[in-house]
């Protein structure tokens, strides 16, 4: 297996397996100044979002401009896009591997990423929403287990666990690469611990394998009831508009959507600052557009269902909610959000000739801004127009809400960066075990599904 | 076992907001800052609530005072992840300040919209410190709070019941709202008592509950305008 | 390379590694902890219907029990092969199997 075996850098033995892959070890070895320029001006915007979260540590909820009855604002939309965004490890790397797909090898590592890294903003929102944060042990020491909201915590717990595992499993062997590469040092000793001894030996590939095999099967259950449960906490109350049944699969599906969407973003990114071309070709990008068109059939279908029913149901109290976001404070959100989820997606990824790595990444951005109000107009309408119709509001979210959401966006992309500085962020044996063995194994494949 | 209840005679009730200012000098309930008021974030744990019919001129204006219905099947308590809000045995659905971490999820699940949060720390002006009811806690910021039926007066009446050796009895206990209201139009006892002024006003054809197809079953009556 | 290949450098690493192993053991013992006591106070304080305790429980220890059987399977493995390795062979990277 020589995919697996150590690499020992640019040298006689390894002009067979080492200098092809040579250029997913630099970001490792050296670091540009645009990546300096990048980390400072991110970490700009996080200390603002850190001023912002002290000013409300300090004074209390009211610098929000969430109010009576509008209890929740975009702290909640934030957990809920975040969790969202979560599934996109999932979807590719779990899916795609048991599904078989070869052409996952080289964008599986950094969809597993995203979905490690995310699950902290969601649960770090939750925990920012919160009006006493530091009787935050009550959860655990007083927890209901009656309310949805503990369904959350321990949902969410199981899935960063999984997830965590799912990400730390394929990424021993390249640690190993890395061990092996590595000058004497911090980051060396680093990887020697985290390398867990790695030889290549067919006993430990035999056991990876097979704990990969298991996890991709484990952590995908566990996906799906995340979101599932997340959406549960609003389709247990009976407020008008959110006592849906439809929400669980509408997540779930909601979220899947944005994950391929932040995927390819993401793709995007490291392939032009990374020069990875030649890992994510034009190929990988019709793919995951040709999925991401699918979950954006799938999303319209979903809000068209939703959004019928309560239209020819006309219940007086979803009514109300129904038109405050169709033709009232809301209608911006609500139609931008399906100009960007469904029309500028739809139109751009149908086509063939506009699904290429441009069409697909502003689709992408589109998605995600459409994703992140479509949370919005769930949770704040419903809230403006309570059951008892007499309680009102107007949700003006202030300059605290904003940071915060823009300190998750910032502070993610940071600690993304430093991944890519510590791992590679593409499987480097996957992708050597693709050019190896791939091509024999499917054309085997091939002759078991046609006839003689 | 005894079963709060109260009563609201719409007939007998002027709107003249005596019940809320009551509640809330009795309570501790600090007063909003304008600038708060207009957000929409001013605390009420009884509020007179306006319903409007017909159009201008002919417009026909109830007035509702609405405190926590207290509800049989509360669905904030559904809701709690710590448990902060819990019914007692006498059909009180309780508020424990020092258990609750402000996620707002009960002020969400409610739907009559009782439930008000502290966004700061509630502040009084200097001259109404000394004014301060020491029978009630004052909230701490970021913690949520309701209407109670006055239930430290529930402790009150048996420490006085208990000083003049004799059993407490439903009639010891009055929340505050219906002790002050001027025209009596609020009637307050036990449910579970067949002949408490209560049970009998709430067999009266004029009673209604809100939201009863929810199946909260509230423990607040109301009584239609008009014989 | 060479500090990696001295005894103590050795023991080092493998006790870091095995402490990483141990710390998930301790983070899993958590979870169940908090679960099951969730499940004692259900049935004490009969506040909350014990259902949902005990359901939640019973499913998320399962699925913890296939994730930490998955970490122990993998990281024993790795790591008691890698021993094998080093002793062997001085160094995980000299020589290799096929």
């Amino acid at each position: 297996m020589e995919a697996l075996k150590p690499d020992r850098g640019p040298g006689k033995e390894s002009m067979i397996t080492g200098s092809r892959d040579e250029i997913l070890y630099q970001p490792i070895l050296h670091t540009g100044r645009g990546f300096y320029v990048v980390f400072a001006l991110l970490s700009l915007v996080v200390l603002i979002a850190a001023y912002a979260y002290f000013t409300q540590f300090k004074y209390g909820l009211g610098v929000t401009g969430m109010n009576s009855p509008i209890f929740w604002g975009i702290y909640i939309t934030n957990f809920v896009f975040f969790i969202g965004v979560s599934h996109a490890g999932t979807l590719i790397s779990a899916i795609l591997r048991i599904s078989k797909a070869e052409w996952r090898r080289s964008i599986t590592r950094s969809a597993e990423v995203i979905t490690v890294l995310v699950l902290f903003f969601g649960l770090g929102n939750i925990l920012i929403d919160l009006g006493r944060i530091d009787r935050l042990m009550k959860v655990i020491v007083h927890g209901r287990f009656q309310s949805p909201l503990l369904w959350d915590v321990v949902s969410l717990t199981t899935y960063l666990t999984a997830s965590s595992i799912y990400l730390y499993l394929p990424l021993i062997p390249d640690i190993a690469l890395l061990r092996d590469r590595m000058p004497r040092g911090f980051r060396k000793y680093l990887y020697e611990v985290l390398a867990l001894g790695w030889a290549g030996t067919e006993k430990q590939i035999h056991y990876l394998e097979k704990g990969i095999a298991i996890m991709a099967v484990t952590v995908l259950p566990i996906a799906v009831s995340v979101h599932t449960v997340v959406s549960y906490v609003f389709s247990m109350t009976i407020q008008p508009m959110w006592h849906s049944t439809i929400f669980g699969p509408y997540f779930v599906a909601g979220a899947i959507y944005s994950g391929i969407a932040a995927i390819i973003v993401a793709m995007a990114i490291l392939r032009r600052v990374y020069h990875l071309g030649d890992y994510f070709r034009e190929v990988h990008f019709n793919y995951l557009g040709i999925l991401l068109l699918v979950m954006t059939c799938l999303w319209f279908y979903f809000t068209f269902s939703e959004y019928i029913t309560v239209f020819y149901g006309a219940e007086p109290d979803e009514i109300k909610v129904f038109f405050e976001k169709m033709t009232g404070t809301y209608a911006p959100h609500f139609w931008i959000m399906v100009v960007t989820c469904f029309i500028i997606p739809f139109t751009i990824l149908a086509n063939n000739r506009t699904r290429n790595i441009r069409g697909t990444v502003i689709a992408s951005i589109s998605v995600n801004i459409g994703m992140w109000l479509e949370r919005f107009t769930i949770v704040v309408p419903t809230l403006m127009h309570p059951r008892l119709p007499y309680e009102t509001g107007v949700y003006s979210p202030t300059w605290v809400e904003w940071s915060i959401l823009a300190g998750c966006f910032a502070l993610f992309t940071m600690i993304y960066m430093i991944f890519t500085k510590l791992f590679p962020i593409v499987s480097l044996w996957e992708v050597r075990e693709g050019r190896e063995k791939a091509q024999a194994e499917v054309t085997e494949r091939l002759r078991t599904y046609l006839p003689t | 076992m005894i079963r709060w209840g109260m009563v609201i005679d719409l007939d007998k009730c002027t709107a003249c907001q005596a019940c809320v200012i009551a509640c809330q000098i009795e309570n501790n309930i600090p007063p909003p800052s304008p600038e708060e008021a207009a957000i929409f974030r001013s605390i009420s744990w009884m509020r007179i609530v306006e319903h409007k019919e017909g159009e201008y001129p002919h417009i026909k204006a109830n007035f509702m005072p609405v405190p926590c219905m207290q509800c049989v099947n509360p669905p904030c308590i559904k809701v709690c992840p710590v448990g902060a809000t819990n019914k007692t045995k006498e059909g009180i659905v309780d508020q424990v300040y020092g258990r609750c971490i402000g996620c707002r999820y009960c002020a969400n699940a409610c739907p009559y919209t009782v439930k008000s949060m502290n966004w700061y720390k509630p502040e009084w002006p200097k001259e109404m410190m000394s004014a301060l009811n020491p029978d009630v806690t004052v909230r701490p910021k970021g913690v949520v709070e309701k209407c109670l039926f006055c239930a430290h007066r529930i402790q009150k009446a048996k420490d006085r019941a208990k000083a003049e050796n004799r059993e407490m009895t439903p009639d010891d206990y009055i929340p505050a709202c219906a002790e002050t209201c001027p025209s009596k139009a609020i009637y307050f006892g036990d449910l579970n008592d067949k002949d408490s002024i209560v049970s009998k006003y709430v067999r009266s054809p004029r009673a209604f509950r809100l939201l009863e197809e929810l199946g909260t079953e509230p423990n607040v009556y109301y009584l239609r305008e008009g014989a | 390379m060479n500090e990696s290949n001295t005894a103590t450098g050795n023991k080092v690493i493998l006790g870091c590694q095995i402490s990483l192993l141990l710390g998930f053991y301790v983070f899993v013992s958590g979870v169940f902890t908090f679960l099951w006591y969730a499940v004692y106070r259900a049935f004490a304080e009969h506040d909350n219907p014990a259902a949902h305790a005990v359901i939640l429980a019973s499913v998320i220890t399962f699925a913890f029990i296939i994730l930490t059987s998955v970490v122990t399977m993998v990281f024993t493995t790795i790591i008691k092969e890698g021993q094998r390795k080093i002793v062997g062979n001085g160094g995980p990277a000299n020589g290799s199997k096929i």
